[in-house]
């Protein structure tokens, strides 16, 4: 199995605040940084929420710096992201478009991060959309998956860190999360630091 | 509770602004009361404007919901200035620019008449004028209230694979029908209050079942005014104020969170 592989040469001015990183992820990472370190930013640029002021996004040797958010098999969870009108069980789903919908798979995952529950989404707890959103996220075609802020709000942070990381390995899906605690480096291969807008790696 | 001068002056203004209408309501119904302001002809226009308004908003709604969608998402200057367009020149115009369009003179008005659209005193020519006037004002409101929507669950949509076109369709618009049904009704408020468009493309109906031969209630009044004075106009605008009241009122219950 080939391990996915996320390369970034971007620069992006906010104000007075310069993002200017250069990385070569292979594998599952994290990144680590303070308040305004310019980890959403970074997060937002890979998504392609945001458009960066000169650089370069190549996810698995494929270009995707100009693609729009649909076209990049990029998908980034916050607490915020969740498909508010859509029961649990249909909002499992919004992501599969090309595959064939595995029952089998979406019980074990939906088992894995927790989700016992059904309902509109936007009646859920904090906790509750966040798992539904990873869930989603991990059920869909999407093969990079970025998590900005979504763990710190379960209460089981921790264990459900250790477990998305593990599915996406299983599913051959690259993940990446931004994080304050040092711990969360032990569930990745790679960690970067991000300090002031510059990255530097350090596992 | 202390009250302040800056009170005192808000109420003060908002009862000049509204002073004229509530006294007209008075006068017409009270000392100046005419039976021709209430006749069947009156409640015939009444009738009138309540169909060709609620056609028109029927079409906005339709048409300017994924224009207000878009232009929220996308900043245009340009395209948000045309969009005041119709709405900042004196509405007589509009209804000289739709006589023109459909004038068996020009190109334009060729092909609609060829395919039997007359605007002409026509309930085509009144719905296309107060889709006209009254969209920029349910463009105005729902792009604020796109505006107002938080992106994040589109941009997850998206990210997981699916266009702007479905995440509009299946993320959006269920999200939206408060917003879709605010605008409306203050669009519906702007077509029935419409008068100077309808006065030159649709001063009276002709085409129009029973309500043939009607004009809308502005023009009505207007009609009134000019043949039997101020009297008989006073009593029919005190109707038409009344008619306003409940969609003024459920406008104000449906944009209040």
């Amino acid at each position: 199995m080939k391990t996915a592989m996320l390369e970034l040469d971007l620069a992006k001015k906010r104000g007075s605040f310069m993002l200017e990183v250069k990385m070569k992820i292979i594998g599952n990472a994290c990144i680590l940084g303070r308040n305004g370190s310019g980890k959403s930013t970074l997060l937002s640029l890979i998504a392609g929420l945001l458009r960066a002021d000169r650089g370069i996004i190549k996810f698995n040797g494929r270009d995707i710096t100009k693609k729009s958010v649909e076209e990049r098999n990029v998908v980034l969870v916050t607490p915020a992201t969740y498909l508010p009108n859509l029961e649990v069980d249909k909002h499992l789903l919004w992501g599969i478009n090309k595959r064939k919908i595995d029952k089998t798979l979406i019980e074990d995952i939906k088992t894995r991060i927790g989700i016992n529950y059904s309902g509109i989404v936007d009646r859920l707890s904090t906790g509750m959309k966040i798992r539904t959103a990873v869930a989603t996220a991990l059920l869909s075609d999407a093969e990079l998956i970025l998590v900005d802020e979504a763990f710190s709000f379960v209460d089981d942070r921790d264990a459900l860190i250790e477990k998305t990381v593990r599915i996406c390995r299983e599913l051959n899906k690259q993940i990446l999360f931004a994080t304050q605690d040092e711990s969360d480096s032990r569930h990745v291969e790679e960690v970067y630091l991000l300090r002031d807008g510059k990255s530097e790696r350090i596992k | 509770m202390r009250i302040s001068w800056l009170g005192i002056l808000s109420y003060l203004m908002l009862i000049v602004l509204i002073l004229p209408v509530l006294l007209l309501l008075y006068w017409g119904l009270g000392p100046f009361y005419d039976s021709i302001g209430l006749s069947l002809q009156m409640q015939k226009a009444i009738i009138l404007s309540l169909i060709s308004s609620a056609m028109a908003v029927l079409f906005i709604a339709l048409l300017f919901t994924p224009l207000s969608y878009y232009l929220s998402r996308n900043r245009n200057d340009v395209a948000e200035t045309l969009v005041d367009l119709p709405a900042m020149v004196p509405h007589p115009v509009i209804g000289i620019a739709l006589l023109v369009f459909d004038s068996p003179l020009t190109p334009t008005g060729k092909f609609l008449l060829g395919i039997g659209i007359n605007f002409f005193n026509s309930l085509d020519g009144m719905v296309i004028a107060l889709i006209i006037v009254s969209a920029p004002l349910y463009i105005k409101s729902l792009i604020s209230y796109f505006d107002s929507m938080d992106i994040a669950p589109e941009y997850f949509a998206r990210g997981l694979g699916a266009g702007v076109g479905k995440v509009f369709m299946l993320i959006v618009l269920p999200r939206s029908l408060r917003g879709i049904l605010t605008a409306s009704l203050i669009s519906l408020s702007r077509a029935m209050s419409e008068f100077g468009s309808i006065a030159i493309v649709a001063y009276s109906i002709l085409n129009f079942f029973t309500l043939s031969g009607s004009s809308a209630a502005s023009v009505l009044i207007y009609q009134y005014y000019t043949s039997f004075g101020l009297k008989a106009a006073i009593t029919a605008s005190a109707a038409m104020i009344i008619v306003a009241i409940p969609i003024m009122i459920a406008t104000r219950i449906l944009s209040r969170r």
